[in-house]
């Protein structure tokens, strides 16, 4: 197939190609956001919506498990460095622990920014998908499930923008 | 002859901790325990070493790497033919003299049971080009590329030089530098990096070998609804996760926390962006309102920290720095290098200045995703020598504002503009174990 005919395909199947799906991983993983994340993944429209509909809906994905291995090298670099005798003297919590305190937080987080991201994409399937969450309510980590409930009630209750 | 063992493959940290432990079933029980430090491969640098027709003589380092890949203290032993001499060693790094009949050879370094070798080859690598190896060459094997032979190893003219080389590979001339420059930088034993611009290593000093380490002093900030008890020791956590990151790469600081951590009285508002715009123009970057110190670096565990996107969408950021001292760190979704990583804003890694504040993301010529001031990595945990010396000694660095260190501002040059020379580009890395001290105040306007 030609390379136009494969972007034709990936265009009409929603499918994103890998930079661009590099772009949704950028938005869901940047820290201070100062390189436009967003606006990048909202400029991908309605082909953005099934990977953020996916990670809206608890997929397991790729920012995931990038994430939790970052949390697991500190971890280690922490312990390694306490063992050394050159931080501070206190004991560290056991490794899943340590990894729990950031990945809860952090799961909610992006999926705040999914909900962020199909919100200013605005389109009829973006829409569904905000819908859909909130009906199915399959957001997970009960601890932060409000805060991305009460994102998701805030939004789709609006006109779209 | 010495065969090269296979390598075991870098480990995966993630199979450690969480083996057996999908994601969605993670618990706090049963998790299996983790493995202890161990050194799981050596790594010699340069892998594949050109001697010139007439240099005899040449240093080699070797790194011992842990399992998740910082250096690891370990016992070095070298092999090598009855061919070659050992002269000295000195930690990871070992000197050699090979006669000039000795067309190649190989040289082992081992450990734990690791091993590694470096090919020694008695040729150029490109034709009619000869390898002049600077006098006192040191870990990184910096030397320069030159047109013909040489009667010696220690250039008197660099007219002819068309490549340097660190790390056992080729990089582009930038100027015309003259010798003294390159010898010293040799001696120093600074690698030259393939991107970036010859750096006169005379020029500042880096303080990130100096031992002890020098304390940056922090005092952290939290709001009413939190427990300082309860915060204090995840605090310490990311504290450590900073300072091991610093201890790793040599950077020569050392993050220490006022005991108490201090409650943001609530009002005015607490801040969860700088104020005004997030990022004016220097100089007027303001700090957020509030009591905070001014002679500390503030870390303020904000309930939010925010910042503005598409169609004015407010969204949260897990950090931020505002000048001069403020860290605003977002409480409810950081991540343990999110601490390390604002206080490298803090400490003057913010250029190039509106294209990327200071971000690795779209950087060539280092590891980007490796490094601590990419914006999303998972993996960020190295700095690099030239953020390394912005940090010590940029005029945006927190530690050459007035309040902190008066004075110590040797003006660093941005990172693509201005006269290459005073500092090493933002890029430059090197593998030095020890820089002679120079006095940053005496170098040149």
């Amino acid at each position: 197939m030609s390379r136009a005919g494969v972007l034709l395909l990936l265009a009409a199947t929603g499918c994103l190609s890998t930079p661009e799906r590099r772009a949704v991983d950028a938005w869901l993983a940047c820290e201070e956001c100062l390189a436009g994340e967003l606006d990048s993944v909202v400029t991908l429209g309605w082909r953005a919506v099934p990977a953020l509909s996916s990670v809206l809906n608890g997929a397991a994905d790729s920012v995931t498990r990038t994430a939790v291995e970052q949390f697991a090298q500190s971890y280690l670099r922490i312990r390694h460095f306490r063992s050394l005798g050159l931080g501070t003297m206190q004991g560290i919590d056991d490794s899943a622990s340590f990894v729990l305190r950031y990945l809860a937080p952090h799961r909610a987080a992006i999926q705040k920014r999914a909900v962020l991201a199909l919100w200013n994409i605005g389109t009829p399937s973006a829409y569904s998908a905000l819908r859909y969450a909130r009906a199915r309510q399959r957001l997970r980590l009960d601890s932060q499930r409000a805060d991305v409930t009460s994102l998701l009630d805030s939004l789709v209750l609006l006109p779209p923008p | 002859m010495i065969h090269r063992l296979a390598l075991p493959s870098t480990p995966a940290l993630l199979t450690a901790v969480l083996v057996g432990c999908p994601l969605d079933s993670c618990d706090d029980s049963g998790g299996p325990s983790l493995p202890a430090p161990e050194l799981t491969a050596i790594q010699v640098v340069p892998q594949v070493l050109y001697l010139g027709a007439t240099e005899e003589t040449f240093s080699v380092h070797a790194r011992a790497v842990d399992q998740w890949g910082f250096r690891y203290p370990a016992t070095l032993t070298w092999l090598l033919p009855a061919s070659a001499t050992l002269l000295t060693t000195s930690g990871d790094t070992a000197q050699f003299q090979v006669p000039l009949g000795v067309p190649e050879l190989e040289i082992a370094v081992s450990a734990d049971g690791q091993l590694d070798v470096l090919r020694v080859l008695r040729a150029a690598p490109l034709p009619d080009m000869d390898l002049a190896l600077a006098a006192g060459s040191a870990p990184g094997m910096a030397g320069a590329m030159v047109r013909g032979r040489r009667d010696n190893g220690a250039c008197t003219d660099l007219s002819d030089v068309i490549a340097f080389v660190g790390h056992g590979r080729l990089g582009r001339l930038e100027g015309a530098p003259a010798c003294d420059p390159l010898a010293l930088v040799a001696q120093v034993g600074m690698a030259i990096h393939e991107e970036g611009p010859l750096w006169n290593a005379s020029a500042q000093a880096i303080d990130g070998h100096s031992d002890p380490p020098k304390t940056v002093g922090i005092e952290v900030w939290t709001t009413a609804d939190v427990d300082p008890s309860v915060l204090a020791p995840l605090v310490d956590d990311e504290i450590d996760e900073a300072n091991a990151i610093f201890h790793h790469n040599r950077v020569g600081l050392r993050l220490v926390r006022d005991p108490t951590i201090r409650l943001h009285p609530g009002s005015p508002p607490v801040p969860s962006r700088c104020d005004g715009p997030d990022y004016k123009a220097e100089p007027g970057w303001m700090a957020p309102a509030g009591p905070f110190p001014t002679n500390l670096l503030v870390v303020l565990y904000a309930p939010t920290v925010t910042g503005l996107g598409a169609k004015s969408t407010v969204f949260t950021r897990r950090g931020l720095f505002c000048r001069p001292n403020v860290i605003l760190i977002n409480r409810l979704d950081r991540v343990p290098t999110t601490l390390a990583h604002e206080v490298g804003h803090a400490l003057g890694l913010v250029e190039p200045w509106g294209l990327t504040w200071g971000h690795t993301n779209a950087f060539t010529g280092l590891r980007p995703a490796q490094n601590l001031m990419h914006d999303a990595s998972s993996e960020r945990r190295h700095l690099s020598l030239g953020q390394i010396y912005r940090m010590h000694h940029d005029r945006r660095s927190w530690l050459t504002q007035p309040l902190f260190t008066p004075g110590l501002d040797c003006g660093c040059d941005p990172y693509s503009s201005g006269p290459p020379g005073n500092c090493p580009t933002l890029v430059a890395d090197f593998r030095a174990t020890k820089t002679p001290p120079i006095n940053c105040t005496s170098m040149p306007p």
